[in-house]
């Protein structure tokens, strides 16, 4: 537990996604691996999308948006609101319906065991578990300096640096911090105005929400295994590297907002 | 700051054909997701000059609202007369903004009652030929709205063509010569290219126009 | 081929005022074609708006296109029935079309505004064009082409109305002999000036000014005419 942690009623929250990478293990490139796995699974998530293209967004050498795509294979439960995502190398599993985050690891955790079910036992490279919230409010942005009222003044300290009577265009940053263990915490923020939202799923129905300018809070703790002894896949190895960056993910999204966001987010007016 | 600066800075250099390790955390280095469309931080140029961008049309987005509640104030026959008599409008084009028949215009100078809705189209059109005539330097801005912008031979887009698809502020950006037209146009209309045509119009031995098949 | 639904195809349907010139596209009721029996028939006129007339009367015979029933046009059909112009919702809401193959010169005092029932919205116009191009010469025009083409004449045409209507603004006043008298003068003061402002109308970007300048002269000869100033 953390400080200040709660459950918001009206959480900012856009999308939470597990990603466990591991070594390319070749049985996941069987089609009756797969099967087993999906069937595996078929409870939570029924829906089976077999080889659909999936798109992996990154930025090439001109700053333009590149899409990588993919054959995978993508199963979701019946809201679309959750979504698996099989690979040789990793496994995502990602919704946009997060509400605890004892729900959100037991599903980890039934994809874990799906997999060790069908054999598939390869060494883990990095587990992750990254929040991004979408921060917006009922009060007209039009300077990024009136996020002051719900960003805590800890992030966005560099908007007073310049003069104070112009016009704050833009605001970003990152941080990475070491917990120690080859585990960190990366944060990531920026404050954004006309444009498409950063969660835009390619399957996922997402929650409604208004258009217009947005802050982002991103928060990526993992744990990287470079160490000299493989970790072959094991639920509780992945479940307790959950557990263990979710505190710090917590507690920095406290850190982040300020009390007039709390009780916005609380459900009440601000 | 120029956006190349700002390229310099997170080491993103200019593309050369060869991949730059833009990012300060490498894409291994983050938790993967099919629901993040694009690196959002790191379109350093982009969100600059989207920001820019985003920040200047907002003011003029503005500016249009301001405008276009002052007109409407007015009534409607007062708007038709404005845009058809001061203005020098056509009733055909008229009818287009206003999403109306000509027929509907016509009831309407007859005293017949506009919707709101057709009330404030009509605003808003007077709204921005103000607009151009006074931010844009444009001096007939009707006659203008209505001529083919010059985009060589066979291309016939309108002003208006872009009014009646959507696009005001933007018009802002081409009367002010903001960018050549074809890129402001490659943004709002990409494949305009596409659409030429094979004719020339010319005045024929008889003095009234004919068309003939472009040379070139 | 451009396609068009009956809401942008007519100027006016069914009630066509007075004021608005003859042209090319309008539908005509009640006309018994020289040759074609002695049954009254509906007709477009087909003929090109500059050959209609000379100066300002109308030439002894004008061109036109029996109309008749016809299913309606839709899709990917107006790619087809090349001999026709679609009229949808004609008549009481049914469909009809005139038929080029039948295309005949028809006297000109027959085509009364009293017997005219329908004309073309501007882009009907261009449509018509399109259609009677490709059925006499299977040649493929575009619309904003002949929009272009067809520019200072529609501009004349609007005009025109546009000046009756402003000096006679009592529609009691539309009796024929009115309208024709305001033609006159309108035309009259197209041809005024050095150069005359139909010359000056060649250039598309004379248009909104004479516009105003039209409305202007019209609301001087109402005044004259000892109308409201």
């Amino acid at each position: 537990m953390y400080p200040n942690r709660e459950v918001f009623s009206n959480a900012p929250l856009a999308l939470v996604t597990a990603e466990v990478r591991f070594t390319d293990f070749p049985r996941l490139r069987r089609q009756e691996t797969l099967d087993a796995v999906a069937i595996a699974l078929e409870e939570r998530f029924p829906l089976n999308t077999p080889n659909v293209l999936v798109n992996f967004g990154d930025i090439g050498p001109d700053g333009v948006p590149q899409v990588e795509q993919q054959r995978r294979v993508v199963l979701m439960n019946t809201a679309k609101t959750e979504s698996v995502t099989i690979a040789p190398s990793s496994f995502i599993y990602e919704t946009t319906a997060y509400r605890e985050f004892d729900d959100f690891r037991m599903s980890v955790a039934a994809v874990c065991e799906a997999l060790i079910g069908a054999n598939v036992r390869p060494a883990l490279v990095r587990v992750g578990l990254r929040y991004i919230d979408e921060v917006r409010v009922p009060e007209p942005i039009t300077d990024a300096r009136a996020w002051a009222k719900w960003i805590d003044n800890s992030v966005i300290g560099p908007l007073t640096i310049g003069p104070d009577d112009v016009a704050v265009r833009s605001a970003q940053g990152l941080v990475t911090f070491d917990l120690g263990d080859g585990k960190g915490l990366t944060f990531q923020y920026a404050a954004l105005n006309q444009r498409p939202p950063v969660v835009q799923p390619q399957f996922l129905n997402r929650q409604h929400f208004e258009p217009g300018p947005f802050f982002v809070l991103d928060f990526d703790g993992f744990r990287d295994f470079s160490g000299q002894e493989a970790v072959r896949l094991d639920t509780d190895e992945v479940t307790n590297i959950l557990t263990a960056v979710h505190d710090p993910v917590g507690e920095a999204f406290q850190r982040a907002i300020t009390d007039d966001a709390r009780d916005l987010f609380r459900g009440g007016a601000a | 700051m120029t956006a190349a600066g700002t390229m310099r800075l997170f080491g993103t250099g200019t593309s050369a054909g060869e991949i730059q390790d833009y990012t300060a955390v490498p894409k291994a280095a983050q938790t993967h997701s099919l629901s993040i469309q694009a690196d959002y931080l790191r379109t350093q140029s982009d969100l600059v000059s989207v920001e820019i961008e985003s920040v200047h049309e907002r003011a003029r987005e503005m500016d249009l609202a301001n405008r276009t509640l002052a007109k409407s104030r007015n009534d409607v026959p007062n708007l038709l007369d404005e845009l058809a008599y001061q203005r020098g409008m056509a009733w055909t084009d008229i009818a287009e903004v206003a999403d109306v028949s000509v027929s509907a215009v016509r009831k309407w100078r007859k005293g017949r009652d506009a919707s709101p809705e057709s009330r404030s189209r009509l605003a808003k059109f007077a709204a921005l030929l103000e607009m151009l005539e006074q931010k844009g330097r444009i001096q007939d801005p009707a006659n203008w709205m209505e001529m083919d912008l010059p985009l060589g031979a066979g291309y016939h887009i309108r002003p208006l063509d872009l009014y009646l698809n959507g696009q005001d502020v933007a018009l802002l950006d081409i009367a002010e010569h903001r960018g050549r037209v074809e890129h402001v146009l490659d943004y709002i209309r990409p494949g305009w290219r596409e659409i030429r045509s094979k004719f020339e119009v010319f005045e024929d031995t008889d003095g009234l126009r004919s068309m003939r098949m472009r040379s070139e | 081929m451009e396609s068009v639904e009956p809401e942008q195809l007519y100027d006016e349907l069914g009630e066509v005022a007075r004021t608005r010139p003859i042209f090319q596209g309008d539908v005509f009721k009640d006309i018994i074609l020289p040759g074609f029996g002695d049954e009254p028939h509906l007709v477009q006129i087909v003929a090109h708006p500059c050959s209609m007339r000379k100066g300002t009367d109308f030439r002894p015979r004008i061109t036109v296109a029996p109309v008749e029933r016809h299913k309606r046009i839709e899709g990917n059909d107006w790619d087809g029935y090349l001999g026709i112009m679609p009229l949808a919702e004609l008549v009481d809401g049914n469909h009809y079309a005139a038929k080029f193959v039948d295309v005949t010169a028809a006297p000109s005092e027959l085509l009364h505004t009293d017997a005219r029932i329908a004309t073309l919205s501007d882009h009907g116009i261009y449509v018509l064009q399109q259609r009677l191009v490709k059925h006499y010469t299977r040649f493929d025009v575009d619309i904003p082409t002949l929009a272009k083409v067809a520019a200072p004449v529609l501009w004349e045409m609007h005009q025109q109305r546009d000046w009756a209507e402003t000096v006679l603004d009592d529609e009691t006043d539309w009796t024929t002999e009115n309208l024709h008298s305001e033609e006159v003068t309108f035309h009259a003061w197209l041809d005024e000036g050095n150069p005359s402002r139909r010359l000056r109308l060649k250039d598309d970007h004379t248009h909104t000014d004479m516009r105003k300048e039209a409305h202007q002269a019209a609301l001087a000869r109402r005044a004259e005419a000892g109308g409201p100033a």
